[in-house]
């Protein structure tokens, strides 16, 4: 459904220097600085499903998804997405996708979202009938009830993001690009947008690429992720091998039920370098993911626990481990990149 | 191929409706705002007009009584409003901020956006002045127009021809926040330029004569001076009626395929660069 080659996005930057002396000197002495804001990435996402895509600010995820939506012309390869060329700009094409972003509104700011709805119904074509369903389908899935009639600004920011998902899910596009979409939100309605998200990849079989920086986003809604840095593509493949190589210990936190001999806890985990002690009762230890079973059934043999917890590191933690063992290939491409 | 034809024309001719409907209901939720500024653009006619009358006193000045001033720049005040274009401080904002990509992913050209947007705000405007010039020419002889009713169906249509070439021009200069940051403050030269050569600060008669030519030639005269000096009667001569309204076609012309170039590279500058 996507196809991505050799994709490359290279922006010149005029270097501005504070200053009124520099601001002079720029006047007649320009000084440009390339950078490489997607430096090459390729790969494939397959009709229906639904791909994370990670990574910290700048790595380049927005850049690529302006380049999948047609929005930004790529400096080099190939972009196919549902058959088409994505910068051609296809009314067709745009019929068939929807970009939403968490930062940018798209409806209306002054009217209720309804009447955007109204507006996309005209534009995108869709049928009486067609529109009815789709909006009883979505006031339901979104539990949008009595937030069509409130004029936008008087939405709050989970509203009004339910209302912007709606709004462009009207047309049924069956390649979606989210940015952030849950940026901001409260946990609840973290929740139910991500619940959203899923429901409407089962019953439309569409298409989602996904950016976000709340792991639990991406954990809950993608087997698969693409982690991005630099404009390079890091890893590409399932959630579970990312965290089996990127980190291969696991949390065990364990509550005492009386003070514990914390010399024979270091001999049973491999070392007190393994220890982190939490509190006079709790203390958490790494283990190696193949010790886990073995050495918690050791601790709940040799000491009086009133709790064992196994945790998942936290994915920041993993993405983070993954961007720290990455080559630094493109940093001095970035320096000779002035000219 | 007919069929085809109609079908797509039914379905432009809905998607324009939708979106004039919107831009009505942002209109009247704005309606004591657009009232205020519809209030403010009273002050500049009314300022000329005072101007003129007391230069005039009871003689004439370059073929303008104190009668024919009152008139013309009433007619200034209405055409002006109803041909103005504020689309650009808009298009600027929506380019540089990059909620024009919203626009942009929508399959339909988001410059009828702004046009509905337009056309809605004037339609508000023709409904309240039209009444109000109704009851005052009832009251004061001096306000009624002394023309035929097929002087009206020209200033209409010459005036509507003025909306959309001022719309396009506009919009021309506010693309060029594709390439600068700099379109408003341009606009504002332009519009300083548009306020003395289309005849809204005097008539253009008053002028020395190359600027009225090169006002006559240049969309500029077309733009108010000419369906103004229909309705105030000082424009009869068939010939040169003729002349304008031709003019009015070229320009119009001229600037769409000028809108169309800049627009191709606009988008090309804006996909290149990123909003």
């Amino acid at each position: 459904m996507i196809k991505v080659e050799d994709l490359r996005k290279y922006y010149k930057v005029h270097v501005r220097e504070a200053g009124f002396l520099s601001s002079l000197k720029s006047l007649f002495l320009r000084e440009f600085r390339t950078v490489k804001a997607v430096d090459g990435i390729s790969f494939e996402i397959p009709e229906g499903q639904i791909v994370g895509f990670l990574g910290p600010n700048g790595a380049g995820k927005t850049t690529t998804m302006k380049m999948l939506t047609g929005l930004l012309h790529p400096t080099s390869g190939k972009i196919h997405v549902a058959g088409y060329i994505p910068f051609q700009q296809k009314n067709a094409f745009k019929k068939r996708i929807s970009l939403v972003m968490g930062q940018k509104s798209q409806l209306v700011w002054d009217l209720p979202a309804s009447e955007t709805f109204l507006i996309h119904k005209e534009i995108y074509e869709i049928p009486d009938r067609e529109y009815k369903q789709q909006l009883d389908d979505l006031v339901d899935l979104l539990d949008l009830h009595g937030l069509l009639e409130k004029p936008v600004r008087q939405l709050s920011l989970g509203e009004r993001m339910k209302c912007e998902l709606a709004a462009a899910l009207l047309h049924r596009p069956d390649i979606v690009f989210l940015d952030e979409p849950t940026i901001g939100l409260d946990v609840n309605m973290q929740e139910s947008v991500r619940r959203f998200i899923g429901e409407y990849n089962r019953y439309r079989k569409a298409t989602i690429l996904l950016t976000s920086h709340y792991m639990a986003d991406v954990s809950a809604l993608c087997e698969r992720v693409m982690v991005i840095n630099r404009g390079l593509l890091l890893y590409d493949g399932s959630i579970r091998e990312l965290i089996a190589r990127y980190a291969p210990y696991k949390r065990i936190q364990l509550t005492f039920s009386h003070e514990p001999d914390l010399r024979m806890l270091a001999q049973i985990v491999g070392g007190t370098d393994r220890i982190k002690q939490a509190g006079p009762l709790t203390v958490e230890v790494e283990v190696e993911r193949e010790r886990v079973s073995e050495i918690s059934s050791n601790l709940l043999s040799h000491f009086p626990l009133s709790d064992l917890t196994i945790e998942e590191p936290p994915m920041e933690a993993v993405i983070s481990r993954a961007f720290a063992s990455a080559p630094d290939q493109n940093e001095n491409a970035n320096k000779e990149g002035f000219d | 191929m007919v069929r085809t034809l109609i079908q797509r024309t039914y379905r432009f001719y809905r998607k324009y409706m939708a979106l004039l409907k919107m831009g009505w209901a942002i209109v009247i939720a704005y309606r004591s705002e657009a009232f205020i500024w519809m209030i403010g653009s009273f002050f500049q006619p009314l300022v000329s007009l005072f101007v003129w009358m007391s230069i005039a006193g009871d003689g004439t000045v370059g073929g303008y009584s104190t009668a024919d001033f009152v008139l013309y720049f009433v007619g200034v005040l209405v055409v002006g409003r109803m041909t103005g274009a504020w689309d650009i401080w808009h298009l600027d904002n929506d380019i540089r901020q990059g909620t024009f990509s919203n626009k942009l992913l929508r399959p339909f050209h988001p410059v009828h956006w702004n046009m509905a947007d337009n056309l809605a705000s004037k339609l508000f405007w023709l409904l309240l002045i039209v009444p109000v010039w109704t009851v005052l020419a009832l009251i004061f002889p001096g306000l009624r127009p002394p023309i035929s009713p097929l002087f009206y169906l020209y200033t209409f249509i010459s005036m509507m021809l003025a909306l959309l070439i001022r719309f396009i021009i506009g919009y021309q200069i506010g693309m060029l926040a594709f390439w600068t940051n700099r379109a408003a403050s341009i606009y504002v030269v332009y519009e300083g330029i548009h306020l003395f050569m289309s005849g809204r600060i005097a008539p253009l008669s008053m002028f020395p004569s190359w600027v009225i030519s090169l006002a006559e030639w240049l969309p500029f005269y077309i733009t108010v001076g000419f369906p103004v000096e229909m309705l105030s009667g000082q424009l009869t001569d068939p010939v040169l009626i003729g002349k304008y309204f031709g003019l009015q076609c070229i320009w119009l012309t001229v600037l769409i395929l000028l809108f169309r170039l800049e627009w191709k590279w606009g988008i090309r500058k804006y996909s290149a660069v990123g909003g």
